[in-house]
């Protein structure tokens, strides 16, 4: 927990607008969600697994004495399983008043996402999602971050389809680089 | 707490809102017990001197702070009042009429709390009153106060009066500040979990003694922290009178409820959380216990029936009975029910002693069957009764006569938050249970275990109990299957089951630490525990676990 990156304090020092966005990899794809919602970011720790719970539940951690469920991105949309290394965390975000821990591979930074750099996606393309996952795709230089709603992706009630969020990188990949006239992501 | 401290004009007038809305709050109970008072005696006039004097003193405060439309309400109704004592005995419909007026005054208030007013919202109840007795005196005009009774002050005058004399013996704390204090104290004590860990192999006596002694200072810190999130159940009891007797009313009974025990104390986070079983445990009564008043006339019982709650504590338990004088539960009537509703066999049914037949009330979709009040003679809710009781730890047992009535008994843990739990090793994984379920654990060799028809069992004392391996009812990723290990010997009613675990580890204290909402959705666990090592074990629900309904259905 020494590695935690207390993102609040910050917050209250300078106000964290609505287009700054943390941004995190997933099996090579980057994915952003609003700043303003993330509580800090830890480095793996020891979490309680829970049976019988949920596949994509991780299970449950200590937060300074306060217990949180950790959901894995990865088992959440149907990647396959990756051992935790070095670059693997938990980042620990407000749901319903709660803070609720979500494992990924890797974080990359805070950075500012303007609403002309928001580009808004077909819902065909996103129609093996339920509507609103993504609130659209950030186009930075070279760079396609899929923004997410914080909210949606924890909510138990509607999980999407196991290999759902695939597809749809596929597509807005396809759809965003044939659109704008930009070379594709690596 | 800054801002607190920026606008001392605007907090005095705030303080002396909340004063007159907790004099009213006051006021209107009191007004209420009389009132209900008054509708079972019905010719004593005293009864009216109280409500005379809630009224008069409502009506000094509410003018005070210009809430005239409150002011008139309670001088129109001080008219009705006064004029009713040549009426004596009262009418069963005028004890209803100044309920009424009483209900409709403290909606007024309510609203004037919500900084709203409604100038006309008791016109109706006031024309009601004018064609009983003649009121409405101008306004300037005082009352006379009966004889007897204290003029009352309002809150600001009192505190003028009287706050140089008394010593302040008790302050107001807000209940956010009360959680804070205790979840501090849970951080403490498991702090001094850790520390005990870290020291129980260093061989240092002066150290020995300053950990003992700092157990001793958190054990009376605890101890005191709880008691002051204590709170009497009146809180939630008092608003029991008026809401069965309505129910009585719209379902043609005539009950007189008996409050007892209403002093007692408990956790302020149970209270909330009792109010919906009761309500259901008290509806049931009035809907299936107690018979039409006719029926029970010809059955050569009082026609007026009646329902007990009262709350009594134990040792470790408080105990909230709803007891009523009504028609009882026919046992025979629930198993021929359960039959045909396919949720026994007939062979489970015919063997099945009586007390496992009245548990059937609880599962769930049992009483929500069609007609199952007429024949049974009760009915809806129970399974939700029994969801909060174990929510919170507890239990509902019920004993009942057929013909001479119910009796239903919330048991619930003394403190929630903070219990003895008995930690056990299973999977790979250390989990808690609590300690006031377990009534022992002992050593297994595999010659202890049989199998009957597919189960496993063990012989407990003479008595054959079912076993099952923790790991396996939690489908744990190294599951030893062996029948090595220890038993834990889980108590739930009279009922006994042996969970096998992989090693006892210890039992000690500790805080229960809440589930956030995507972890309530765990089922078989209520909350967890921090461990002197800083690692999370899950609280096992142990009912809900080994599925206790199935083994009721299995015969154990």
């Amino acid at each position: 927990m020494a590695e935690a990156v207390l993102l609040r304090e910050d917050a209250e020092a300078e106000e964290i607008e609505q287009d700054q966005y943390l941004v995190f990899t997933v099996k090579g794809q980057e994915f952003g969600v609003q700043a303003m919602r993330i509580q800090e970011i830890n480095a793996m720790q020891d979490i309680a697994e829970v049976p019988n719970a949920p596949h994509y539940v991780e299970g449950i951690l200590n937060l300074r004495g306060r217990l949180v469920s950790v959901i894995n991105f990865r088992k959440r949309f149907g990647f396959e399983a990756k051992e935790h290394d070095e670059d693997t965390r938990i980042i620990i975000m407000e749901h319903a008043g709660f803070p609720v821990g979500i494992i990924v591979d890797i974080v990359e930074e805070v950075i500012k996402i303007q609403g002309e750099k928001v580009q808004q996606i077909p819902p065909t393309a996103t129609s093996s999602l339920p509507e609103g996952y993504i609130t659209g795709v950030g186009l930075m230089d070279n760079r396609l971050i899929i923004l997410l709603d914080a909210d949606r992706i924890l909510n138990k009630s509607d999980i999407p389809d196991a290999l759902a969020m695939k597809d749809v990188i596929d597509s807005v990949q396809k759809t965003v680089a044939g659109g704008s006239e930009r070379p594709p992501p690596q | 707490m800054s801002e607190d401290g920026d606008d001392a004009y605007k907090i005095d007038l705030t303080q002396f809102l909340q004063d007159y809305l907790a004099d009213a709050r006051e006021g209107f109970q009191e007004a209420f017990d009389a009132l209900l008072a008054l509708d079972r005696e019905p010719e004593r006039a005293e009864f009216l001197d109280e409500v005379f004097r809630v009224m008069h003193t409502l009506k000094s405060s509410s003018t005070m702070l210009e809430f005239t439309e409150i002011a008139e309400a309670a001088h129109m109704t001080e008219d009705l009042l006064d004029g009713l004592k040549s009426h004596m005995p009262l009418e069963k419909e005028t004890v209803d009429l100044l309920i009424e007026a009483v209900e409709k005054i403290e909606g007024m208030v309510r609203l004037r709390a919500h900084g709203k007013a409604d100038e006309s919202a008791f016109r109706d109840v006031a024309d009601r009153m004018r064609g009983i007795v003649s009121i409405g005196l101008p306004p300037g005009e005082r009352h006379r106060v009966p004889e007897g009774v204290r003029p009352g002050k309002s809150a600001a005058t009192r505190r003028a009066a009287d706050i140089s004399l008394e010593k302040v013996a008790t302050v107001r704390v807000h209940t956010n500040l009360l959680d804070n204090l205790f979840n501090m104290v849970g951080e403490l004590i498991i702090t001094k979990n850790r520390i005990d860990n870290i020291v129980q192999d260093i061989e240092r006596k002066d150290l020995k003694t300053a950990i003992s002694d700092m157990r001793r200072i958190i054990d009376v810190l605890q101890e005191n922290v709880s008691v002051a999130r204590m709170v009497p159940v009146d809180e939630i009891f008092q608003k029991f009178p008026r809401m069965v007797r309505e129910l009585a009313r719209e379902r043609g009974r005539d009950v007189d409820l008996l409050v007892e025990g209403n002093e007692i104390e408990i956790d302020k986070a149970l209270i909330d959380a009792i109010g919906e079983p009761l309500i259901h445990m008290l509806r049931n009564a009035v809907d299936h216990g107690i018979e039409p008043p006719d029926e029970r006339l010809r059955l050569g019982k009082e026609g007026r029936g009646s329902i007990r709650l009262a709350a009594s504590r134990t040792e470790s338990h408080i105990l909230i009975d709803v007891e009523d004088d009504g028609c009882g539960i026919d046992a025979a009537n629930i198993k021929s029910l359960a039959v045909e509703k396919g949720f026994v066999s007939h062979e489970d049914a015919n063997s099945m002693r009586e007390r496992d037949a009245l548990n059937l009330l609880f599962r769930p979709g049992f009483s929500s069957v069609s007609n199952v009040t007429d024949v049974s003679g009760r009915g809806v809710g129970l399974d939700v009764v029994l969801t909060s009781a174990r929510k919170m730890g507890g239990l509902v047992e019920i004993a009942t006569k057929p013909g001479k009535g119910t009796r239903f008994t919330l048991k619930l843990p003394l403190t929630t938050s903070i219990i003895q739990t008995l930690m056990v090793a299973s999977g790979g994984s250390v989990f808690a249970i609590p300690s006031d379920m377990v009534l022992e654990t002992t050593d297994i060799s595999p010659g202890d275990i049989k199998e009957v028809g597919g189960d496993r069992v063990m012989n407990m004392a003479g008595r054959v109990i079912p076993f099952m391996r923790l790991d396996s009812l939690l489908n744990a990723r190294n599951i030893t299957g062996g029948i090595s290990g220890s038993v834990v010997i889980i108590q739930m009613d009279d009922r006994l089951v042996a969970l096998g675990v992989d090693e006892v580890l210890n039992q000690m204290e500790n805080i229960i630490k809440p589930f956030d909402p995507i972890a309530r959705n765990f089922r078989g666990f209520s909350g967890g525990i921090i461990m002197g090592d800083g690692r999370v074990a899950l609280l096992l629900d142990v009912p809900s676990l080994i599925h206790v309904d199935a083994l009721r259905a299995e015969g154990f």
